[in-house]
């Protein structure tokens, strides 16, 4: 009887203890080594490529093949891995330069991309040639658990950006050594350390501490620094650079003095109006420049591919020299157009040489679907008839040059004695120019008016009508920052534009 | 109504041949001898009282011999002992007859059949009927600690399903007897609980998640003394009848000195093991797939905090952890009960009270069923005529919930549970790693903090509360020996109250149209009230010991009225504020209903019995009710229309015969036959009716039209034909009953989605029908006798049914995901969807299969690598595209149905001396799942946490395997209704296992402390992944078979003792 109860017991035990789980055995077990292995795992049963499996453990990267997030190992085997850099931290860069956030998989892929590594580089992959970096894929989406491996025949080297071959470059090039003359160090308050205070209470700096390294070039133009934007970069030749430098001269002079200091003013100037064309955000291999391209500063050059004697790919785009490429000058120094709506007016919050305005303006930023931005502007003195100071607009530097003065105005104040149809009313205004002399607190002073055109009278009485009138044109002798002053004539107490623009007079 | 004209001439026609055959003359007294037996231990009995229907009687010796003068050898002696079933000794001819007894419980056809309006041995009646004695020694029901009743039945009735609502503690089962009747009405069986009809109905909609109002925790497991269930057409209960007759008799006293029971049981629940989700480390690599695959860089995910590996980050203790966070929602629980009788009287009268308490936990933690019971049953005989049977019970009951509003909703902890990413906590951590005591709240991906929700002090709040009070009171007057009159009024009156807050820390802010929701709270009541009356005369005579007559005649009246009222409310000004009405004016809702029913049913039985040989019965009832239409197809009486329900029946028990009684090893072969017609009424009570709504548009109450009206809606008809056969072998040591059946139902109540120019979605009106054919099949044998007894038994029950007409010949239920289709032709309720055949390993087998995806957009697009291979079941053969052929609905088959092939349990008992084991194992076989939990936690279109399974993911070209790409939102709809969510539910459960062992412990005041233990569902064998088998949704046929992912039932294990003084 005992062993009766023993054995069932036991029976008993057993069955209490075999799973009960069965049901998700086939169903839930890792399948295959695609979702059971690491890509470290992946790699180490692999005897081929042992090199970058062991560099991957001097330099630390091993750890981060384990981590539960998604890599791409771009995997050269054991006989293209060759030449390793003694350097732990060189080391790091070129290992790190063959691992990609992300899983990527290449057998499904007809585009070219640009995948970072974690070395902080671009890679070029080509999905249709099944190239990285113009380097072969062998193998092609090796999965594992957290990524996938691409076996690749040589090692990606990792690239310098195309600001490091600037500074690193050894030949004479003026274009380059212009670069490179705008780099230096400046005090920089953030980051420099605080050792005492003033008696009025302000910080006394450590300027040692907060001299920062900063290139007016990679900070105004284009960071050619920065590893996740492409460019291309031409490098023109001395005598094109003379040549450039050459035709505008006179157009860009900041003073129309000539002491050594004025010219050397000048010349900056010039210098950075000429190279800041030569950056292109697109990355160009020399075949692919386009005739006309578009630079940073969306100005049009004309490029003759031809004319590129040398390359250089950079990890952020490619450098070309090319004996010339010179920028037409109606496509640098374009016509400036001012909106009558734009945000930077004046109204009311100006004085003239120190004196208030006259009347007691009203502005109007009117809905008008036919005028140039969709809205046109008024300045009206309601509560007066008496004639007041007008409107005042920021427009853009100017080069030194002759500039046409246009202007589009419509007077379709419906309703009001203003309407010529119902008066015979003809509002007149007079446009000029005017330079700001100080602001304080919100309210700009600004010189006297130099008068630009003589009275304009506005005779369209609706869009349909109105055309763009040339009303004067002056002669700037320096670059500067000018204001448009439109002011009213007669006994109009009201101004009214669409747009006042301002073309370069080439003669 | 022809064919039952015919049937009343039928069973005159019958009845009067056999009064004719009565000749038997008086002849000389003849004796009979012999010995009377235990039939367990083959002992002799002495002091067995032996009766001759009151023509002599006489006592058995001290080595069991009897002798009794009987009239002819065809009289029927009585055999009686206590502790023994009474029986019946049908001589049959013979001289020398010896008895062997069965002791109470053990199973034999000697038992008696508990229909309350009359109790026939098992023996005799010609319908296809179960009776089992519970909380017998031959039975562990009462020690299992189940806080619904209908757990002491379970199993035990072939052809009777009784599968567990889910493993929320106290919610019971839904029981389904011989398949399903109905498709929009009711498919549960009545319940007749001490003669009164016992309304189990749910009513009204319950705002707790997991929720099922279950009346059957008003009766105490321990009360319950005998259940008799009724499979064919008795017709007695007519239009209520269509789903049998489950009649449950609770303890009485059956003697005149003092008895006095205590109960004690605890135990503990296991928790159980979970869905096998996604750790921290798999479950970020499925989330970086998720993002890459919604376009997004690998270096933009790397700097989400969770995606970076690098200390030192302000959330990096925060995003780097490794939750369970299953565990953090399962935990043991424990349970409790106890439970205190007395009983006793004098000759006036008898009583029994019984008071228990049981508390429940749940296994999510923080759930938990309280309930107190009280019964106090007593017969008083007031005169020789005179005497009243009462029963009154009185239960409440408390149950705390924590599992939202909506099964994959925001504030159900456990989903979210298994939703939620496992690199997250439950406590806020510093930036330096330190554990901080406060709760994480919703977290960046709007899952919600399961633990904030469960153990925080302003936490989920869920309870629901029932209060029951049921009193029958039965008088009868015994007009002389064979007529008795009677009277049964009962009242039952219900009170459910369910309050909800749901705060809102942790939980995810619900954006609605009229503005965000953080925190939401509710109740509602329901209030029911129902008046029974019974009035019945019954008739019996026997003439000559050879002619048995009985006749009853009677009327039922039921009065029933139910009010719901609930009110719901949202944005109180803090979790401290959880009381409705004190939220925010703009997200108050109210409303409710109040409904009035009433049924009344004439009813008229007739049963003949010759020499206990053969056995006839007819059987009609004439049903009236409230909601039956004024148009209805019936029988015209005065205004109302009523329905007929005759049904015959007759039986032949070979056994009594000459020729057969010699046969020592035959103790009872009986063939029988029924056929009938039966009715469901219960299929929503205002179809005839012209009805408004209540409705709330933008903030301005009214009303509008909620129905078309059918007049002419009526019960469903279901005609019942059965044929049975009863054999018990070889001194009860065998005892096998057997049944065949054909079910049919007709009228059936369809639902059509009216035509848009009546303004209403529904017309309800009777047009299907369909059959269910079945055997049921029920063995017990005794395999081992002697000192040590094995017992077996074997319940097994298997039906298939066919849709035979409805409107358009077919209706898709759209339900969690799955498609139900109910067709002409097929199976009720099959699982339509798509047949997947594994993933497209490449691009190139994905081109070639030369299959277009058809989009809701209607877009066409090519299936790619890692997409899963829809079979193409519906060639399109197009031209001048990529694709030769599309995969859209065309494609759709049957993949499954819910319905098992057969299912029901194996039972044993094993005795030696003073120890016990009681086993019972249930098993389902063939029976389609459609796993709607695995289908939320294998679908991969958010960033939820998943199965293991989705670890295996198609990755890269080539990877063969049968789970496909992750694709943030499922563009491709991989995981659309298909043959990869349905799952084989067949299983093999040991649902109780008792050992229960007698203390040798004598004494003068009490009999043998008895402790025992007892194992719930400790062992399951299934291939199915959800984490129970046995579950059902609801009581609905369109339901069956979608397991939504509640809370398994739990392993437990009890210690009891119990004590009779």
């Amino acid at each position: 009887m005992r062993n009766y109860i023993l054995q069932i017991a036991t029976v008993v035990v057993l069955l209490l203890f075999s799973g009960c789980q069965d049901a998700w055995e086939n169903h839930a077990d890792l399948a295959d080594s695609t979702a059971s292995q690491t890509l470290l795992e992946t790699l180490e049963a692999n005897s081929n490529y042992s090199n970058f499996v062991s560099a991957l453990k001097t330099t630390g990267l091993n750890k981060t093949l384990s981590e539960p997030y998604m890599y791409t190992v771009w995997a050269p085997s054991n006989d293209v891995f060759t030449n390793l850099p003694d350097d732990t931290k060189e080391l790091y860069k070129l290992v790190a330069n063959h691992i990609s956030k992300g899983a990527t998989l290449t057998s499904t892929l007809t585009d070219t991309k640009r995948i970072l590594m974690l070395s902080g580089k671009f890679i070029e992959l080509d999905g249709e040639a099944a190239t990285i970096d113009q380097i072969a894929i062998t193998k092609k989406d090796q999965a594992a658990t957290n990524g996938v491996v691409q076996f690749i025949g040589s090692t990606i080297e990792p690239r310098i950006t195309i600001w490091q071959y600037i500074e690193s470059y050894t030949g004479t090039n003026k274009h380059i050594e212009y670069l490179n003359s705008l780099s230096g160090y400046v005090f920089d308050p953030d980051s420099a350390t605080i050792t005492g205070y003033t008696g009025g209470g302000l910080p006394i700096y450590d300027t040692l501490s907060g001299m920062v390294w900063k290139n007016s070039f990679l900070d105004n133009v284009a960071d050619l620094r920065s590893e996740d934007s492409t460019y291309t970069l031409i490098i023109i030749d001395d005598e094109a650079f003379d040549t450039e430098f050459d035709t505008y001269t006179s157009y860009f002079k900041i003073t129309s003095a000539t002491t050594d200091e004025a010219l050397a003013l000048n010349k900056a100037k010039c210098l950075f109006k000429i190279t800041k064309d030569y950056v292109f955000t697109s990355s160009y291999r020399a075949t692919e420049i386009p005739a006309m391209a578009t630079s940073v500063d969306m100005v049009e050059v004309p490029v003759d591919k031809s004319l590129v004697y040398d390359s250089f790919q950079a990890s952020n785009g490619w450098v070309h020299h090319i004996t010339s490429c010179a920028v037409p000058l109606a496509n640098k120094i374009q016509p400036i157009i001012i909106e009558a709506e734009t945000l930077e007016r004046f109204t009311d919050n100006f004085t003239i040489f120190g004196d208030a305005i006259d009347g007691y303006p009203a502005g109007y930023k009117r809905v008008r679907p036919d005028a140039s931005g969709g809205f046109d502007y008024v300045l009206d003195n309601w509560t007066t008839t008496a004639k007041g100071s007008g409107l005042i607009l920021h427009a853009d530097e100017v080069a030194s040059m002759r500039y046409k003065f246009y202007l589009k105005a419509v007077n379709d104040f419906r309703g009001s004695y203003r309407y010529p149809k119902d008066n015979d009313y003809i509002l007149s205004q007079q446009l000029g120019i005017t330079t700001l002399r100080s602001e304080n607190n919100m309210i700009y002073d600004f010189n006297p008016m130099i008068a630009v055109s003589d009275s304009i009278k506005v005779t369209a009485t609706s869009y349909d009508e109105a055309i763009e009138e040339e009303v004067g044109s002056y002669k700037f002798t320096s670059m500067r920052e000018i204001y448009l002053w439109l002011s009213p004539m007669d006994n109009g107490a009201a101004i009214t534009a669409d747009y006042i623009k301002l073309v370069p007079d080439f003669e | 109504m022809t064919n039952i004209k015919q049937l009343i001439i039928l069973v005159f026609v019958i009845l009067g041949g056999t009064v004719a055959l009565a000749q038997d003359q008086l002849v000389e007294p003849i004796e009979v001898t012999g010995t009377v037996y235990d039939a367990e231990t083959r002992r002799p009995l002495e002091y067995v009282a032996i009766d001759n229907d009151s023509i002599a009687s006489t006592f058995t010796d001290s080595i069991g011999n009897y002798r009794i003068a009987v009239r002819s050898y065809h009289d029927i002696i009585k055999v009686t002992v206590f502790g023994y079933e009474d029986r019946e000794v049908i001589l049959a001819g013979r001289s020398k007859v010896d008895v062997y007894m069965t002791p109470v419980g053990y199973p034999t056809f000697q038992r008696e059949a508990n229909l309350f309006y009359t109790n026939p041995k098992l023996a005799y009646t010609p319908h296809a009927v179960n009776s089992v004695i519970v909380n017998s020694g031959y039975d562990n029901g009462g020690k299992t600690g189940s806080p619904s009743g209908e757990a002491v039945f379970r199993g035990r009735v072939p052809g009777l399903e009784v599968l567990s609502r889910s493993g929320i503690p106290g919610v019971g089962s839904d029981i389904f007897l011989r398949g399903y009747s109905s498709l929009y009405g009711d498919n549960r069986p009545l319940m007749v609980v001490d003669g009164m009809i016992y309304d189990d109905s749910e009513y009204g909609t319950t705002t707790i998640n997991g929720q099922r109002k279950n009346p059957f925790t008003a009766i105490d497991i321990t009360d319950i003394e005998n259940v008799t269930i009724l499979k064919d057409a008795a017709s007695i209960f007519g239009s209520k009848a269509a789903n049998g007759v489950i009649f449950i008799t609770t303890s009485h006293a059956t003697e005149q000195s003092n008895k006095i029971e205590l109960n004690m049981s605890g135990g503990i629940n296991m928790e159980p093991a979970g869905f096998p989700m996604m750790n921290a480390d798999d479950y970020s690599l499925f989330l970086y797939d998720m993002m890459q695959s919604q376009g997004i860089s690998g270096d933009s995910i790397s700097k989400l905090p969770y995606m970076n590996g690098t200390k030192g980050t302000e959330d990096y203790y925060r995003y780097h952890n490794n939750t369970d966070w299953q565990k953090e929602v399962f935990a043991n629980s424990y349970n409790t009960n106890v439970g205190f009788k007395i009983k006793g009287g004098d000759d006036v009268a008898l009583y029994a009270l019984s008071i228990n308490y049981l508390k429940n936990e749940g296994i999510v933690t923080g759930t938990d069923f309280s309930k107190f019971n009280m019964r106090f049953n007593s017969d008083i005989n007031i005169s020789k005529v005179f005497s009243l049977n009462s029963n009154v019970s009185f239960m409440r009951g408390d149950q705390n919930h924590r599992s939202g509003t909506s099964s994959f909703g925001l504030d159900n902890p456990y989903y979210q549970a298994l939703i939620k990413a496992p690199f997250l906590t439950s406590f806020v951590r510093t930036a330096d790693g330190i554990e901080t005591p406060v709760y994480e709240d919703f977290d960046v991906f709007g899952v919600s903090n399961p633990s904030s929700m469960l153990y925080d002090a302003n936490g989920l709040d869920q309870v629901a509360r029932y209060y029951r009070f049921t009193g029958s009171f039965n008088l009868n007057a015994k007009v002389n020996d064979k007529l008795t009159i009677s009277n049964l009024v009962g009242i039952l009156f219900d009170k459910d109250r369910e309050t909800y807050f749901i705060p809102s820390l942790g939980i995810s802010p619900d954006t609605t149209d009229i503005g965000v929701i953080y925190n939401k709270n509710g109740f509602r009541t329901l209030k029911q009230f129902t008046i029974n009356n019974d009035f019945r005369l019954n008739y019996n005579t026997t003439i000559n010991n050879t002619h048995f007559i009985n006749g009853i005649i009677g009327a039922r009246i039921n009065i029933n009225r139910a009010e719901e009222d609930w009110a719901t409310g949202a944005n109180t000004p803090s979790d401290q504020i959880t009381s409705v009405g004190q939220g925010d004016p703009l997200y108050n809702t109210s409303g409710g209903f109040l409904s009035d029913w009433t049924s009344i049913t004439y009813y008229a039985s007739a049963n003949y019995g010759f020499r206990k040989k053969y056995f006839v019965s007819a059987n009609v009832s004439v049903d009236g009710a409230s909601h039956f239409g004024t148009e209805a197809d019936g029988l015209k009486l005065g205004e109302h229309i009523y329905g007929v329900f005759p049904s015959v029946a007759g039986a032949w028990l070979l056994s009594s015969e000459d020729f057969l009684s010699d046969v020592s090893f035959i103790d009872l072969l009986k063939v029988r036959a029924s056929y009938g017609l039966t009715g469901n009424d219960n299929f929503g009570l205002y179809h005839r009716y012209k009805y408004y709504e209540a409705k709330n548009f933008l903030g301005q109450q009214g009303i509008i039209r909620g129905n078309i009206p059918n007049t002419g809606i009526q019960w469903e008809t279901n005609t019942k034909a059965n044929v049975g056969l009863d054999i018990e072998l070889l001194h009860s040591r065998l005892v096998i009953s057997a049944d065949v059946y054909q079910n049919k139902t007709e009228d059936l109540i369809e639902n059509k989605v009216a035509s848009i120019y009546s303004g209403e979605e529904n017309y309800f009106f009777n047009n299907g029908s369909f059959t269910t054919q079945g055997i049921d099949l029920g063995i017990q044998g005794r395999v081992i006798s002697g000192k040590v007894k094995w017992d077996l038994g074997l319940n097994i029950g298997s039906y298939i049914t066919e849709v035979t007409a409805l409107h358009n010949n077919s209706l898709e239920t759209e339900l969690y995901g799955a498609t139900v289709l109910t067709q002409v032709g097929q199976p009720i309720g099959v699982f339509y969807g798509y047949e997947t055949n594994g993933v497209y390993a490449t691009s190139e087998a994905a081109a070639n299969s030369k299959l277009g995806n058809y989009l809701p957009n209607t877009d066409i697009v090519p299936f790619e690598a890692g997409d899963v291979i829809f079979v193409d079941h519906h060639k399109d053969n197009i031209e001048g595209e990529s694709y030769t052929s599309i995969i859209d609905e065309n494609d759709r088959v049957v993949i499954g149905d819910p319905a098992p092939d057969f299912f029901g349990e194996v039972n044993t008992r094993v005795n030696y001396k003073g120890v016990t084991l009681i086993a019972n194992v249930g098993f389902s076989y063939g029976n389609d799942v459609f796993n709607a939990m695995r289908y939320q936690l294998e679908s991969m279109g958010t960033y939820n946490n998943q199965t293991n399974a989705v670890r295996n993911r198609w990755r890269t070209e080539g990877q063969v395997t049968d789970i496909p790409k992750a694709t943030y939102g499922d563009p491709m709809m991989n995981s659309r209704f298909s043959d990869r969510w349905i799952e084989d539910g067949s299983y093999i459960r040991l649902r109780n296992i008792t050992i229960s062992y007698k203390l040798p412990i004598r004494t003068s005041f009490m009999e043998l402390p008895e402790v025992y233990v007892t194992g719930n569902n400790l062992l399951t064998f299934t291939k199915y992944k959800g984490l129970d088998p046995d579950f059902s949704m609801s009581n609905s046929t369109l339901t069956r078979g979608i397991d939504m992912g509640l809370p398994p039932q739990s392993k437990a294990i009890l210690l009891g003792i119990k004590l009779k003084l």
